[in-house]
């Protein structure tokens, strides 16, 4: 059997979901999804060597949230403005919103600091799975600059932009899938169009 | 996913090449949501069909140990026994039988097969803590401070998570529970040394 050792994980990211903690770790040969409701770890692992493609998309996630913590830091501000104002001069008041108002304003700018929102597909040749840890794409893309190295070594070498559109197109080549590919082929983008 | 393309995980449309190994956010054609991706060789790699196992031709050839009739073409890596084609699963570059894969999954000696682990650390330190934190379930740490202190005892030596992890918190669980349990104690004394009965 191999040996029982404990494998070195370095994070690479960390989130809280609905149902817990998520994170992503870095092996030696794989990464590690982790889904925890802090009582039981759920793993996941992704070997480089069967990593098909990364899909990062573009999320409203940062805005939602802006607008979320908006209406109370507006709130907050009036009135703090209100309190001071000459008609009333309550300072307890005053305070209090002071107070509100720090603590939406922090969020605020963490959210802002976090940068977009985005979701994580990672595929591989039996799955599409998300990582619920990757949410922002500051995170995301220095996810995708420390593991695409590697799996580049893990699968001899990275593939170009346009070495992917010409393998791409290989795949569904005419003679082998028919009219569909050739639909495929034609308008990229159609979500009718039919899988090879 | 029985192809080379790659679906937008919006609009589910089939995307070829489009933003892919950009290294820059760019759109998606039927959708316009923006997407940045890497796509790797993998995905254009053949997938191989799985071996069945070669029928033995010649007399006193080595025969697999669970079908007989096939041809031996390798060992365990596990436990030494003869594998046909069919029987051999190559698992992180090893040669494994069903039964010692199986075996390495429910005992825990193939890590990677792991995927799941109980926390018992946790367990034993939200036992000795969360009583206490919610005040108002204070007394039920009559019950859930011996509790701490019999799972941090009992899964003292139980993996923890496949995260690097100390024994801190069975430590912390362990000193909450004891001085729970000896605030009970002097309180129960208290109680019958000043009015003779406990209630």
């Amino acid at each position: 059997m191999e040996p029982s050792s404990e494998i070195r994980y370095k994070r690479l990211s960390r989130f809280r979901v609905r149902t817990g903690l998520s994170s992503l770790w870095l092996g030696p040969d794989h990464i590690l999804s982790v889904n925890s409701n802090g009582y039981i770890e759920n793993y996941k692992r992704f070997y480089f060597r069967d990593i098909q493609a990364i899909i990062i998309q573009q999320t409203s996630r940062r805005a939602v949230w802006n607008g979320v913590l908006a209406a109370p830091l507006l709130g907050s501000f009036i009135g703090l403005l209100a309190c001071l104002s000459s008609f009333s001069q309550d300072e307890v008041g005053a305070i209090v919103c002071a107070t509100i108002l720090s603590i939406f304003l922090f969020f605020f700018v963490l959210n802002f600091i976090l940068g977009m929102g985005c979701a994580c597909d990672i595929r591989t040749a039996v799955q599409i799975q998300r990582l619920p840890s990757v949410r922002r794409v500051p995170n995301a893309k220095y996810v995708l600059e420390t593991i695409r190295p590697l799996i580049a070594a893990a699968q001899g070498g990275e593939l170009s932009a346009e070495a992917v559109t010409a393998r791409m197109r290989e795949s569904i080549a005419p003679a082998v899938a028919g009219p569909a590919a050739q639909a495929v082929a034609e308008n990229p983008g159609n979500p009718t169009t039919p899988s090879a | 996913m029985n192809n080379a393309l790659i679906q937008c995980p919006v609009c589910r449309a089939w995307l070829m090449g489009g933003p892919f190994n950009q290294r820059e956010f760019g759109p998606c054609p039927a959708c316009g949501v923006p997407l940045m991706g890497d796509v790797f060789p993998a995905l254009f790699r053949k997938i191989g069909t799985g071996q069945s196992g070669e029928t033995i031709m010649v007399e006193g050839e080595s025969s697999c140990f669970y079908h007989p009739q096939k041809k031996a073409i390798l060992p365990c890596d596990g436990c030494g026994r003869f594998l046909c084609g069919l029987c051999d699963c190559l698992f992180n570059g090893r040669h494994y039988c069903p039964t010692c894969l199986e075996a390495g999954k429910a005992k825990g000696k193939i890590k990677n097969l792991e995927n799941q682990r109980t926390l018992y650390d946790s367990i034993a330190l939200a036992l000795a803590v969360y009583p206490l934190i919610t005040v108002i379930f204070y007394h039920i740490s009559f019950i859930t401070a011996p509790m701490a202190l019999f799972v941090a005892i009992r899964y003292w030596n139980a993996p923890r998570s496949i995260l690097r992890r100390t024994k801190a918190r069975y430590i912390a669980a362990m000193a909450i529970a004891l001085l729970t349990i000896a605030a009970w104690i002097t309180l129960i004394v208290t109680l019958v040394t000043r009015h003779g009965t406990l209630f």
